[in-house]
């Protein structure tokens, strides 16, 4: 059936590809035009001419690369072992792929302070354990407090990019060149590595972004006086009121964040290529005992690095600190007045709606823009606007959209989410919809169907299982996500990330504690049906 | 095709709740209304809106419709945003560091309050009363007398060796009590600023974004100095029975804090706003702060919670000017990168 392709209309991915582009266009628009303001190359010259402005950006670059590198170092055995090993405590692993978009950042920052600081448990473990008169670990305020935190924080992207990839590596391939004489080294090295080389560096450069964003545990443990493109973009649009500066600031983060970007694209492009001549091999239990023991260490040396802090989370949040602060027992106490706090209800209610609004708007896009891509020729739309979102922090997403509505809405709250949640979500559909064979679809146009009806009636039902996958995630990550909140609050508006925050800011740290627990048990639930459904054993 | 009528549905459904959030956005406008835009610790359920808002619309009969924008500085940046349609009539937060920025803007027009005179000169700090002042506290360095024997008894003193990674501050780019404490060491200080800094680079163990995330460090025993408010001791007394957190008065003398409320140029219910204004400085109004915002009142003679013993009031209050801050907060932050 060879219909001429200019006949072919689109249909749904006409509408949602334009209306998705004004979702991201129309708050850039806003977040930027101040730097009109008196001229954009003499408000550029003089955020160049800032000390703090390179200085900034140094810090920033080589924190996130360092992050980054991290991340890789821990993800990668994890990404092994969840697919090609069979263990007891999989799905736990798999399951923590949820905390870098579920767990919010400050969050994490609680953790690691009630973990590794001064006072932490490990550090009074340590102190009792061997008699010591001062805490061991004092590495947290430091450049190497940030790099770990971010780097366990994020690991569990590695891992998951990487494990996809490494499921798929063709082992035929593999064992043709072992039939070829080729020992396990060379194997590893020549076949299994480049098939998921492109995958670790997709993963690494999402990391890179993710850190090079990051903004509480730069500041919280960086050091007195150190500063990141957002901090300063922060202090300039807040406490000097200058808005062509933060947009200069803006607008140039954005560019260099757009070089980590073009680097995630070109590995996602060819981790996208791999996918699709991928077979997903059954995964084995450990054929060595040596094999078994590295891998419980693994385990175990996630268990102290990375859980330990999200147990410390736990631990405070069933802590009853009494009148001195000395005195203290565990119990319920927080979650019961958590639970009774007049507004948790209301909070629930408009985290499901948010999140429901924010997650249709990014899988219905995610899903336009996977048919769309597949057709388009311009290299321009099919490389930068899937991608475009990773590039834009949710906080300058947010003041674009406020700028540009006048108000803050909850509209602009959901599209600003959905922006940053469908680069994910497209990820989880194109694996389907490029699997997919256009043979049916072009099977009902022969058969009379409408070009909308095509997609309708078998892209959407080829589509589905992955789109709710894509949903899901979009779900969580609205769910876990405040900073848009925060950079742009709408009045009487709140839900569980923002009561978080706010229990947090009010003196309330075991209840916030509490509250992050609830949200990630919620969270981290929906990961995983996702993970269930998804078939990961 | 069953799947494809319930995936259907549940799109529907979703798509429906999506809408229904857009309904969330539209705010009612009415005319008799008055609209307050205030800091978000002002208005949460801890502070003192759930109090004196209500007792203010009973007194008044006015409605008022609280907005919260976020920080005081957001409240800021969204009012002179909206300078030439103003949506709000009354801004409140506005402290002595933002109140240079708020009348370079031009978003404050003057209003002398009833019961003015009942206000200590000291806090007045707009002649054309353009802010009214509602509470102030003074910056002070708090102690964990469980964790340090001796603690510090000048901003000098905090340089000692002894105090090496003892010291929790704020990042003044982010945090109002981090920028008073800046403006604490560039008063006492002057052109020696830099030099300082330097030699306090050592004591500090880390400069929080903001003040509950630092405070928060000090209560987990992280540090067991932290710059905040002298009254930040009445709220231990109030809430811990145990005297373990106390304030440090410095022989340099204290900066105050002195928070105000304004009345927006061109605002759309001006008469409200001066009955809002006016109520401020009443008693009902004032003796709700010390309690909901851990600050002093700003009118004499409202009494005090027998808390507020444990609130030492410093002898000799050092005045700065705003004016400098941006510069001394360059150099500050300059000389700990030059380390």
């Amino acid at each position: 059936m060879n219909l001429p392709r200019a006949g072919r209309a689109p249909g749904l991915g006409a509408v949602l590809f334009p209306a998705f582009g004004l979702l991201l266009a129309i708050p850039l628009a806003g977040a930027f035009a101040p730097i009109l303001d008196g001229g954009a190359a003499r408000n550029l010259a003089r955020a160049f001419s800032d000390p703090r402005f390179a200085r900034s950006f140094g810090y920033g670059v080589s924190q996130a690369a360092a992050s980054a590198v991290l991340a890789a170092l821990v993800g990668i055995p994890g990404a092994f072992l969840l697919a090609k090993r069979r263990f007891p405590g999989k799905r736990f692993l798999s399951a923590l792929s949820a905390v870098p978009f579920c767990v919010p950042p400050l969050i994490i920052a609680i953790g690691f302070v009630l973990y590794y600081g001064q006072e932490g448990a490990l550090n009074r473990a340590l102190v009792s354990a061997f008699g010591l008169s001062e805490p061991p670990l004092r590495f947290l305020y430091s450049f190497w407090g940030v790099v770990a935190a971010h780097g366990f924080y994020n690991f569990p992207v590695v891992m998951r990019f990487v494990a996809d990839a490494w499921a798929g590596s063709p082992k035929r391939h593999e064992d043709a060149a072992r039939l070829l004489g080729a020992s396990e080294p060379r194997v590893f090295l020549t076949v299994t590595l480049p098939s998921i080389l492109p995958s670790l560096g997709a993963a690494m450069s999402l990391v890179f972004l993710m850190c090079f964003y990051s903004f509480v545990i730069v500041l919280l443990f960086g050091g007195p006086g150190v500063g990141t493109p957002e901090v300063e973009l922060y202090r300039a649009a807040r406490f000097e009121f200058d808005r062509p500066l933060a947009s200069s600031f803006a607008l140039v983060e954005t560019i260099v964040a757009m070089s980590a970007l073009a680097a995630y694209g070109a590995f996602e492009r060819r981790a996208a290529g791999d996918r699709r001549d991928s077979e997903r091999g059954p995964s084995t239990g450990f054929r060595t005992v040596r094999g078994a023991l590295a891998a419980a260490l693994y385990g175990a040396i996630l268990l102290v690095c990375f859980v330990g802090p999200l147990a410390a989370i736990v631990a405070e949040s069933l802590t009853i600190r009494t009148a001195s602060r000395g005195a203290w027992g565990f119990g319920l106490g927080n979650y019961a007045s958590l639970l009774s706090r007049r507004g948790f209800g209301v909070a629930v209610v408009n985290t499901a709606a948010l999140g429901l609004a924010s997650a249709t708007l990014a899988s219905a896009t995610g899903f336009a823009l996977s048919i769309g891509l597949k057709r388009t020729r311009s290299p321009i739309l099919s490389k930068v606007l899937p991608l475009l979102p990773l590039g834009v922090s949710s906080v300058v997403l947010a003041y674009g959209w406020s700028a540009a509505l006048g108000r803050p809405s909850v509209f602009a709250l959901a599209a600003v989410q959905a922006v940053s949640a469908y680069p994910f979500a497209l990820r989880a559909i194109q694996s389907s919809v490029g699997l997919s064979d256009e043979r049916y679809a072009d099977a009902a146009r022969s058969l009379g169907s409408s070009p909308l009806g095509a997609t309708l009636r078998v892209r959407l039902p080829i589509a589905a299982p992955s789109i709710a996958s894509g949903f899901a995630l979009a779900f969580a990550m609205s769910a876990g996500d405040a900073n848009a909140m925060i950079a742009a609050p709408v009045g009487g508006f709140e839900t569980l990330a923002l009561l978080l925050y706010r229990l947090a800011g009010a003196y309330r740290l075991n209840e916030a504690c509490a509250a992050a627990v609830l949200l990630a048990m919620a969270t981290g639930f929906i990961f995983f049906l996702k993970d269930a459904r998804d078939g990961l054993s | 095709m069953l799947n494809h009528s319930i995936l259907a549905r549940r799109l529907g459904l979703a798509l429906l709740c999506a809408l229904a959030s857009l309904g969330f956005s539209c705010v009612q406008k009415d005319d008799s209304q008055l609209v307050v835009y205030a800091y978000d610790s002002f208005a949460s359920e801890w502070g003192p809106a759930p109090i004196v808002i209500p007792a203010f619309e009973k007194a008044t009969g006015i409605k008022v419709e609280l907005v919260v924008p976020g920080d005081a500085g957001q409240v800021l940046a969204r009012a002179i945003d909206e300078k030439d349609a103003p949506v709000a009539d009354v801004i409140v937060g506005i402290d002595g560091n933002l109140l240079p920025k708020a009348l370079a803007a031009g978003v404050l027009s003057p209003y002398a309050p009833k019961g003015r005179e009942t206000v200590p000169a000291s806090l007045v700090l707009d002649s054309q009363w353009r802010l009214t002042p509602y509470d102030w506290s003074s910056f002070c360095i708090m102690w964990d007398s469980e964790k340090l024997a001796n603690p510090p008894a000048s901003l000098e003193d905090l340089t000692k060796p002894e105090y090496a990674r003892k010291l929790i501050l704020m990042d003044p780019r982010t945090s109002t009590p981090g920028l008073g404490f800046v403006a604490w060491t560039a008063s006492v200080y002057g052109s020696g600023l830099s030099e300082y800094w330097k030699r306090l680079e050592p004591s500090i163990l880390t400069m929080s974004p903001g003040w509950d995330t630092g405070y928060g460090l000090f209560t987990s025993g992280e540090a067991p100095l932290v710059i905040s408010y002298t009254t930040s001791a009445a709220y231990h007394a109030e809430y811990e029975t145990a005297g373990r957190y106390k304030a440090i008065e410095f022989a340099e003398g204290h900066p105050v804090q002195v928070e105000g409320a304004g009345i927006v140029a061109k605002a759309r219910h001006r008469k409200a706003a001066e009955a809002f204004i006016d109520f401020m400085l009443t008693s009902e109004f004032q003796s709700a702060l010390p309690t909901t915002n851990w600050m002093y009142p700003a009118v004499d003679g409202v009494g005090l919670p027998a808390s507020y013993a444990a609130s030492p009031k410093p002898a000799k209050t050092l005045a700065y000017d705003p004016a400098g801050l941006d510069d001394a907060v360059a150099a500050a932050l300059g000389a700990l990168r030059a380390r």
